[in-house]
């Protein structure tokens, strides 16, 4: 089998009469639309540490920051995240919103929070309140009822079983310097890494995707999400657009929102900061981990088309973000996912079994080169945690058979969102408030 | 016409208007008062005039002082309480404490009987009315009153709590040592470092980017994973012991008594205010209305009637032995308690029947008073047979309720032809004998 792969290989190899022809075989998926974007990325990285280097550590104001902590049944997991608000370093004043949705089902986390408030209650600088929603009502109304109670400058919603690093606050104020700067999507790490294999490749995606990604993507202004678990708003920002819309996928529809106000704002910037570190749960299994995609990109399908499809413009989102919408969501996102699949059903149907393999090797090793470069762009340029993300080099060769299950999961998910409207069987809100939404 | 006492200078005393022939309806303390007011409205209250109104033509904060009016004012006032007080028909001068406080309430519209605070009274407040009226120095009967319903709790003005031994208000918390007592000790926050699992002060950790371990140099960012902040914890500074609470307790100052602070006797002060079953307590005094139902069946005659006869039958009898005669007191010892078991109806039935039935057994020239004490006497003229006690006892035996608390009746007679009966005998001698008798 080996030996036939490699003879199909060298057949594949030799029936390209140039290097160029070889590369044209590839050229609609990759050169074309993947390599530019990637290229793009790392372009970004480069600049983002170029000007990192000019920019200094600390902020020169310290506002009052309001933290909402949106809790369900985390129960005891919200402990941490909330000690790790309270002992921020930061030296201005830090309010923590400590809501809990569906208080009366959830007594437990209530009396938790309730128990935290009352033992840390001394810190100076540092308020807790705790707010119990009795009714639930979703995590939109959460964060829309944290905006409302909000008395901070700058609001940061995020997600109650989040632990936040202590220079979190401070960094993030930081970039707020920046009177452009309306928003600030935070990074995210995973805290369960080392759980299994599964976790493992997911800290390789969030440091790739969204450590490494939405660094590039913010050097052009072109932030695709700022994570419902880690979003920072000036706080006149998230009231000019009314706070998050009752839904699905409601961090990127406010991004989405937020950039519809590009056109006539083409100052306003949406950052990212790769130190401004929160760390998050991910599911340990791969049937968790699946189903958990399934659900998100079902609720991106929702977005992108139901919601957004006649608010993407230039003139409305700003002409560079529209292009990037467009190749990076919308083909990226919408389209790639059943080009792979309906490609690699075709290869598998009529082309021999020993030249699919052989194919396979080749797209592998074109995309691992590239996950490599970008690897060590990210572990170079970026990570503050060197030694501990060099670690996982190990795992990089099975990263890219993971990401190719994800595409096809991804290509079922939306195929389930456009035919059953998966999006309004969400668990993030009850069945009464999705129902009421009006996509 | 009655008018009304002003108080204009220090040589206008109480006393002084209290012996003049005038009748007062109320007083008045001009502006141009030079005497001491506290010591005159103190002993104001404790006068026989000491639900009158006590009227101010200067703004005042006394609690013992009525309004600040102008004189015109002051003479509508007085004359509503002229008014309410003939019309009540009472004898005021017999009434005990709790009648005394229900009056003064009364007769003040929208009354409410406020704590006042004094930080040298023990309890850190008083009701300086309650002091005046009371025959002692606690103030447990206001709390009876309370019990009774014909007071009500209206707000909750403080909560005090006493210590165990003296039931003083004044304590101060002193925080020590759990192991030696000791006060030296200190607040310190401890850090645990997970990498190397060093533990110290978290000063120690602080640099000048964070918190770095300085003993592995590790840097450490997040709370739970990185290093911990066990809450704070107190350092003896003496004998070095580190406990998470320190030993609190709370030093009486008057009797230096350490008390635990959940062992401290909790004490709230509330306004109080007169309820509408005490206004018709008082307006309708229930034993006073019970005897004058009984003495209407009796066909009693005034107790001074009454004393005339025995005066004319004394002197009959000294002069002729033939006449003897009998006198018979009957006193209902737990009239109080009868009364609020069972109810003034239940208890107007039952004296009816007793009633006709001393009626039953008395003769044409038998004579029967009830006085102010509600003591019933009965003068029998020319009578000696023993054995009227056991008559009238077995009447009232038969009367009794089957269940629920009986009637307790003492009953004690007085017969001429067997207690020497000299010159010097009169009236009064044989009435305070009887009731000083032993049964």
């Amino acid at each position: 089998m080996l030996e036939l792969s490699v003879s199909s290989i060298i057949e594949i190899l030799n029936a390209h009469s140039s290097m160029a022809s070889l590369l044209a075989m590839f050229t609609p998926f990759v050169l074309l639309l993947e390599l530019p974007f990637q290229l793009m990325v790392i372009f970004g990285i480069f600049i983002w540490s170029k000007n990192q280097r000019k920019l200094s550590q600390y902020p020169k104001k310290f506002p009052k920051v309001t933290c909402t902590l949106l809790c369900y049944s985390e129960a005891d997991e919200i402990i941490l995240p909330i000690k790790s608000l309270v002992h921020q370093l930061y030296p201005g004043e830090i309010e923590i919103l400590v809501v809990v949705d569906g208080a009366i089902q959830n007594k437990d986390t209530y009396k938790i929070a309730m128990d935290v408030k009352k033992s840390l209650n001394d810190i100076p600088n540092r308020t807790i309140r705790v707010v119990p929603k009795w009714q639930r009502g979703g995590r939109v109304s959460s964060m829309n009822a944290g905006m409302q109670l909000a008395t901070g400058k700058i609001f940061m919603a995020l997600d109650g079983d989040t632990t936040f690093e202590n220079d979190m606050v401070i960094k993030a104020v930081g970039n707020f310097d920046d009177p452009n700067v309306v928003a600030l999507a935070g990074n995210l790490r995973v805290r369960n890494k080392d759980t299994s294999l599964v976790t493992k490749l997911q800290n390789i995606e969030y440091m790739l995707s969204i450590g490494a990604g939405r660094t590039g993507l913010s050097t052009f202004n072109m932030v695709n999400n700022i994570s419902g678990a880690f979003g920072i708003f000036r706080i006149e920002i998230l009231k000019l657009l009314k706070g998050w819309d009752n839904g699905t996928a409601e961090d990127f529809d406010i991004t989405m929102r937020l950039k519809e106000h590009f056109g006539r704002n083409p100052h306003w910037k949406i950052a990212f900061d790769p130190h401004v570190v929160g760390h998050t749960e991910v599911p340990d299994t791969f049937f968790g981990f699946f189903q958990q995609r399934m659900r998100w990109e079902g609720d991106l399908f929702y977005i992108l088309i139901r919601k957004f499809m006649n608010n993407i413009r230039p003139t409305l989102i700003g002409g560079l973000n529209y292009v990037f919408t467009i190749i990076g969501v919308y083909f990226f996102q919408i389209v790639m996912p059943f080009v792979i699949t309906i490609y690699s059903i075709i290869m598998i149907i009529f082309l021999p079994l020993e030249y699919v393999i052989s194919i396979m090797l080749i797209v592998y090793i074109i995309y691992f080169a590239i996950l490599l470069f970008i690897y060590i762009t990210y572990i170079l340029l970026i990570s503050d945690r060197v030694k501990e993300d060099l670690s996982y080099i190990i795992y990089l060769p099975f990263f890219l058979l993971f990401t190719y299950a994800a595409r096809v999961n991804a290509a079922i998910a939306l195929l389930h969102s456009i035919v059953n409207k998966s999006h309004l069987d969400s668990n993030m809100a009850p069945w009464w408030v999705l129902k009421k939404g009006h996509y | 016409m009655k008018k009304i006492a002003i108080f204009k200078s220090s040589e206008d005393t109480l006393d002084k208007f209290l012996d003049a022939k005038d009748e007062f309806k109320g007083f008045y303390i001009s502006n141009r008062f030079d005497g001491d007011i506290d010591a005159l409205v103190s002993s104001f209250r404790t006068s026989t005039v000491w639900y009158y109104p006590l009227l101010t033509e200067f703004e005042n904060k006394d609690a013992l002082l009525d309004e600040c009016v102008d004189l015109k004012e002051a003479e509508e006032i007085c004359d509503r309480f002229e008014n309410i007080i003939s019309n009540l028909k009472m004898n005021i001068e017999l009434f005990k404490q709790e009648e005394r406080l229900l009056l003064y309430m009364y007769l003040r519209e929208d009354f409410s009987l406020e704590p006042v605070f004094d930080e040298n009274s023990l309890g850190l407040y008083r009701y300086p009315i309650v002091e005046c009226l009371s025959t002692n120095n606690d103030i447990d009967w206001v709390h009876a009153l309370v019990k009774k319903e014909f007071l009500s709790f209206f707000t909750l003005v403080d909560r005090v709590r006493l210590c165990t031994k003296c039931d003083s208000a004044h304590l101060y918390f002193i925080d020590s040592c759990q192991k030696c007592k000791s006060i030296n000790i200190k607040e310190v926050k401890l850090l645990h470092c997970f990498s190397c699992g060093y533990v110290d002060d978290e000063t120690s950790f602080q640099a000048q980017d964070g918190l770095v371990c300085p003993k592995c140099r590790e840097n450490l960012k997040l709370i739970g994973v990185d290093y911990d902040l066990p809450a704070s914890q107190y350092k003896c500074q003496e004998c070095a012991y580190i406990s998470e609470e320190p030993l609190i307790e709370a030093r009486c100052i008057r009797c230096k008594e350490l008390n635990a602070p959940e062992k401290l006797n909790i004490y709230e002060y509330h306004k109080l205010k007169l309820t509408l079953f005490g206004r018709e307590y008082l307006l309708s005094d229930q034993k006073k209305a019970l005897f004058s139902i009984f003495s209407q069946n009796l066909r009693y005659i005034k107790i001074n009637e009454f004393k005339m006869f025995l005066n004319w039958i004394i002197s009959a009898y000294k002069r002729n032995k033939d006449f003897p005669f009998v006198v018979v007191l009957l006193e209902f010892s737990n009239m109080d308690d009868i009364i609020e078991f069972y109810g003034l109806t239940k208890m107007n039935e039952l004296f009816s029947e007793l009633s006709k039935r001393i009626l039953e057994f008395l003769r044409d020239t038998d004579m029967l008073s009830v006085d102010d004490k509600y003591a019933t006497w009965i003068l029998l003229p020319t009578t000696s047979k023993k054995g009227i006690e056991d008559r009238l006892l077995n009447e009232i035996k038969n009367l009794q309720p089957s269940v629920g608390p009986k009637l307790e009746v003492e009953l004690k007679t007085f017969y001429s032809a067997q207690e020497s009966i000299d010159d010097q005998c009169e009236v009064n001698y044989i009435m305070d004998n009887l009731k000083q008798k032993e049964d």
